[in-house]
């Protein structure tokens, strides 16, 4: 960040933008430059520091303000020497010994400082290097930096320092991930700012400002946002939008990752590894319910919820049956942040709420009669209940793919028609189209994952009558085969026929009806 | 149906219904106001005047469940033991009927003296808003020694709550979100000061429905004094420099002395001068006004030219205020007035330390760290130090005991800057009559600027 009077910005149509530096050979060569002079100053004093940077501003043809600022961030990257005495003292003995009458000649100036040094017992070469060593102190370390890093730190201070005067900012992310949602909320908060936040698509939106924002324009929390803006930068997709009070006018600040890319070179970004579970009772579970096949996949930290600005992030998530279940693991913890959560938990009744079962002993706990799926856990977390309330959900799910089917069903034209086609064609699970199937339609025989005309079967199974007794199975179904393509093996046992084994081998066995069978599929 | 009220942050939430000044809150789903409004608020719900002690009032069948209000639990204040003078007391008087508004006391005239005594007569948890650290300093030393308790502090250097805490505008700005509920009473120190663009949240995020607001100089010169009605209460009091001077405050001389350049200065100076003169004069520009002079600085942003014109300029104005013949003048002021107390004030920082280093004399600059400061004031105070040189720093209310010489080597030419500066050295003390000098390089455009100075 730095001095307001720095910040350049170029204003159009209401709109506005600080003139960030390119990273072009010129200003990478000023950075250089600067960075070359701080080095250089090791050893020196800070007013040796001061004047050579005095005699290259002068020289320099681009605008002062930014070498002036390019200074500024690198003077916050230097130690500078204690001096071997304090400078306080060595005033005071010399100001009181000097106070007896005005010091007006080089002969009364002598006279103080050689009775100063005596006094204090320290020789005089020692007193005038350390009486104003505070002012003026010796440059010790110099942290470098490379210029094009400058160049970065350079820019973002504009980006900040242009922040200072906003009175609102809006932020949009594209699909954020749920670590840095979290540390971006919980930074927003730490600087007493308010948020609203809402979704729209794959986006999440945050109007940020103050509490008294409402009530007036301000940029009283301009400062908080701008110091919350390194935070923002680490969330990939980012865009903001801002409104920046300027001489009494609103301008309109709009900035994108990828325009700022160009001027802000990223920090080699750490890894982000997943973090480890808050308990082994969720460990514990993530791994059993996966080991089990449910139709249902368990996600850890699934992303946020969002409903009225409420935001929670919820410990897991079961993906399937068209739909996502959330479940919060509410463990033991303090009076206030239980209350807090059961507050924010009314807002989301959905959600499979896992509640440590010595919290119902605490006093005040009360749970949001509005939770439909409220499980109690000891030290694990019973599966039987979890699967029991996701019964709930398939069968849910079920019910609405089959009014779905009944919709949209039309009688097929061709003589075959796979359940798999039926699935993909209405966009419903198997399960649904099966059962539905197998309620019977007209004109049609359902044999387990194919529809087939009646008309199409009567011919199979008239053909193969008459070979009744004398072909092999393998025969019977390359005779079915001339009429469809796969799963003969599902229409032979359809139209009721069977087989008797001679040997194991194929070619030894007969094909014959088992007769009363037929009756049931004419039937249907 | 019950009303309740909280604070948050520099606001109050209203839930229940809708009051005047409020607005609805979307994020909090309830109606937030300004804390400043918390007594109108509380007004119009009991249809009262003035009354902050209960927390359940039934008023059209409706109760107001309040927990503004955090105040610090606060105990029976002594008595100071000191009399008012007659106008004092008046001041003090005419606040109390309102519980709100402002004081206008010359400078030196006991401002703090009135506040102290309005604090002892209401008794209740004050926050005292004051410029800059040598003030608080001071005020708390006051107050320390008139009601013998300890009095906390909120500024950059130390945070300490108590039930009588004084702050600067800056860290009460700063702290105002979690400061605001817990006074009921705010005295504003210099309170031409508060109605700037950001100092004014102070007085809207506290709710303390008890306000007084001192200074010496009510007018700013941007008009913004408007605002201070609405944000501490109108002037309940004022009295003129004029008839207090003589009777109460030290009578003062104002002498002036020019001084000529060198001619090596001249030669310099004219070079400067005359380059940046030239730039104008071909950039046809002619600077009238102060936005004048504001958009001439902006264009040396773009124009390396005007850049250089205007640091031609600075270099000219620091011959013309570091001429080796004003240090020669003032060395022989110093020497005239070898057992007086003398008060040098400058500007420019830079100045400050040229003439400590040279005449070595203690220094103070907003630098200068506390305990030097003190150290430095207290020598003053006592005679140790018979000579200090300051920049801007003690323009403001510093108590500077004992001076009856000053010297001005520069100036901005402000009204008020100027008043104050006099005042400091108006203490009475004693038939002493105090004497401020002004020293002017002739012949510059420092002239023109003393001259402003004396006339706005």
């Amino acid at each position: 960040m730095l001095p307001s009077n720095l910040l350049i910005t170029r204003k159009r149509k209401g709109r506005i933008k600080p003139a960030f530096a390119e990273i072009t050979e010129e200003n990478l060569g000023i950075a250089e430059s600067i960075i070359n002079l701080f080095s250089r100053c090791i050893g020196k004093r800070y007013s040796v520091l001061l004047d050579e940077f005095q005699m290259l501003e002068e020289s320099s043809a681009i605008d002062y303000r930014v070498p002036r600022s390019l200074f500024i961030l690198l003077e916050r990257r230097i130690i500078t020497e204690e001096p071997s005495h304090d400078p306080f003292l060595l005033r005071r003995t010399v100001f009181e010994i000097a106070s007896y009458k005005p010091i007006i000649s080089e002969r009364d100036r002598e006279m103080v400082f050689e009775r100063s040094s005596a006094e204090l017992g320290i020789s005089r070469r020692e007193l005038e290097e350390n009486l104003w060593a505070d002012e003026d102190p010796i440059i010790r370390e110099f942290s470098p930096i490379t210029p094009d890093e400058l160049i970065s730190l350079y820019n973002l201070s504009l980006l900040q320092t242009l922040l200072f005067k906003a009175d609102v900012l809006e932020i949009s992310l594209s699909n954020p991930d749920v670590l840095s949602l979290r540390n971006l909320l919980r930074e927003l908060r730490f600087y007493g700012l308010m948020y609203d936040i809402w979704r729209s698509g794959d986006r999440i939106n945050i109007t940020i400002d103050g509490p008294i924002s409402v009530l007036k324009l301000t940029r009283r929390y301009g400062v908080a946002m701008a110091r919350f803006i390194p935070s923002l930068l680490n969330v990939r997709g980012w865009s903001l939008r801002s409104g920046i009070l300027d001489n009494k006018k609103i301008f309109e600040f709009q900035l994108g990752e990828e325009e700022f890319d160009r001027y802000h070179k990223k920090c080699v970004e750490e890894e982000r590894v997943k973090p480890a579970f808050d308990s082994a009772v969720e460990e514990n579970f993530y791994r059993q319910f996966n080991s089990l096949n449910t139709g249902w996949l368990l996600k850890r930290e699934p992303g946020p919820l969002i409903k009225d600005s409420v935001v929670i992030f919820p410990d897991f998530c079961f993906v399937g049956y068209n739909r996502r279940i959330f479940m919060e693991i509410v463990g033991f913890w303090t009076r206030e942040y239980i209350e807090k959560k059961m507050k924010k938990l009314e807002l989301f009744p959905e959600l499979i709420v896992c509640v440590n079962n010595e919290l119902r002993c605490s006093p005040n706990f009360r749970l949001p009669s509005e939770l439909k799926n409220v499980i109690f856990y000891k030290k694990v977390i019973p599966l039987n209940e979890i699967l029991n309330i996701l019964k709930k959900y398939e069968a849910e799910e079920l019910e609405r793919e089959l009014k779905l089917i009944d919709n949209n069903f039309k009688r097929p034209t061709s003589p075959i028609v796979t359940v798999d086609e039926l699935c993909s064609e209405m966009k419903v699970s198997k399960v649904a189209v099966k059962s539905f199937l197998q309620r019977g339609v007209e004109g049609y025989v359902f044999t387990g994952s194919l529809l087939v005309s009646k008309r199409l079967m009567d011919e199979i199974s008239d053909k193969l009558d008459k070979l009744l007794g004398k072909a092999t199975y393998a025969q019977a179904l390359d005779i079915i085969g001339e009429f469809i393509p796969s799963k003969q093996e599902e229409i032979f046992d359809a139209l009721g026929f069977t087989v008797d084994w001679r040997s194991l081998n194929v070619e030894n066995s007969i094909i014959r009806r088992k007769a009363y069978i037929k009756n049931d599929i004419m039937r249907s | 149906m019950a009303v309740h009220l909280s604070y948050h942050r520099g606001s109050i939430l209203i839930r229940g219904t809708h009051v005047p000044n409020s607005r609805w809150d979307e994020r909090s789903k309830c109606y937030r106001a300004l804390a400043l409004h918390y007594p109108d608020i509380l007004n119009y719900l009991k249809g009262t005047l003035n009354e902050y002690a209960s927390d359940f009032i039934v008023r059209d069948g409706m109760d107001i469940e309040d927990e503004v209000l955090d105040p610090i639990p606060c105990p029976r204040f002594k008595p100071p033991g000191y009399k008012l003078r007659d106008y004092q007391r008046k001041a003090v008087d005419s606040w109390l009927k309102s519980k709100r508004g402002i004081i206008v006391l010359p400078t030196g005239s006991g401002k703090t003296l009135v506040a102290v005594n309005i604090i002892f007569e209401l008794n209740v948890p004050s926050l005292i808003v004051v410029p800059t650290l040598d003030l608080v300093r001071q005020w708390r030393s006051v107050l320390r020694e008139s009601f013998d308790m300890e009095i906390g502090e909120y500024s950059g250097e130390e945070k300490i709550l108590r039930p009588v805490t004084v702050a600067t505008y800056d860290t009460a700005y700063l702290c105002a979100e979690e400061l605001g509920n817990k006074f009921l009473l705010l005295v504003f120190d210099e309170v031409h000061h508060l109605p700037s663009e950001g100092y004014r949240h102070i007085a809207e995020m506290f709710c303390s429905p008890y306000r007084l607001g001192l200074t010496a100089t009510y007018e700013r010169a941007d008009g913004l004094h408007g605002e201070l009605p609405r944000l501490v209460g109108g002037v309940v009091f004022e009295e003129k420099v004029s008839r207090l001077s003589g009777k109460h405050l030290a009578e003062y001389s104002l002498k002036r002395i020019y001084t000529e350049l060198t001619d090596e200065e001249k030669i310099e100076y004219k070079k400067n001068y005359d380059y940046y003169r030239n730039y104008l004069r071909t950039h046809n520009i002619s600077l009238r006004s102060a936005r004048d002079f504001k958009f001439f600085i902006m264009r040396t942003g773009r124009d390396p030219e005007a850049r250089k014109a205007l640091l031609a300029r600075h270099r000219a104005r620091k011959i013309a205020l570091n001429s080796s013949s004003k240090l020669r003048v003032l060395s022989r002021l110093l020497q005239k007035h070898s057992k007086d107390r003398v008060i040098i004030f400058t500007e420019h920082n830079d100045l400050v330390r040229m003439i400590s280093h040279k005449f070595l004399i203690p220094s103070i600059i907003h630098t200068t760290r506390k305990e030097e400061r003190q150290d430095v004031l207290e020598k003053f105070k006592h005679g140790i130090y018979p000579r200090i040189v300051s920049s801007k720093v003690l323009d403001e209310g510093v108590d500077v005991p004992e001076a009856n010489i000053g010297i001005i080597l520069s100036g901005t030419g402000s009204k008020r800057e100027f008043i104050q500066r006099l005042g400091r050295i108006l203490r009475k003390k004693g038939n002493k009559k105090a004497v401020l000098y002004e020293i002017v390089s002739r012949e510059t455009t420092e002239v023109r600027s003393s001259y402003r100075r004396r006339t706005k």
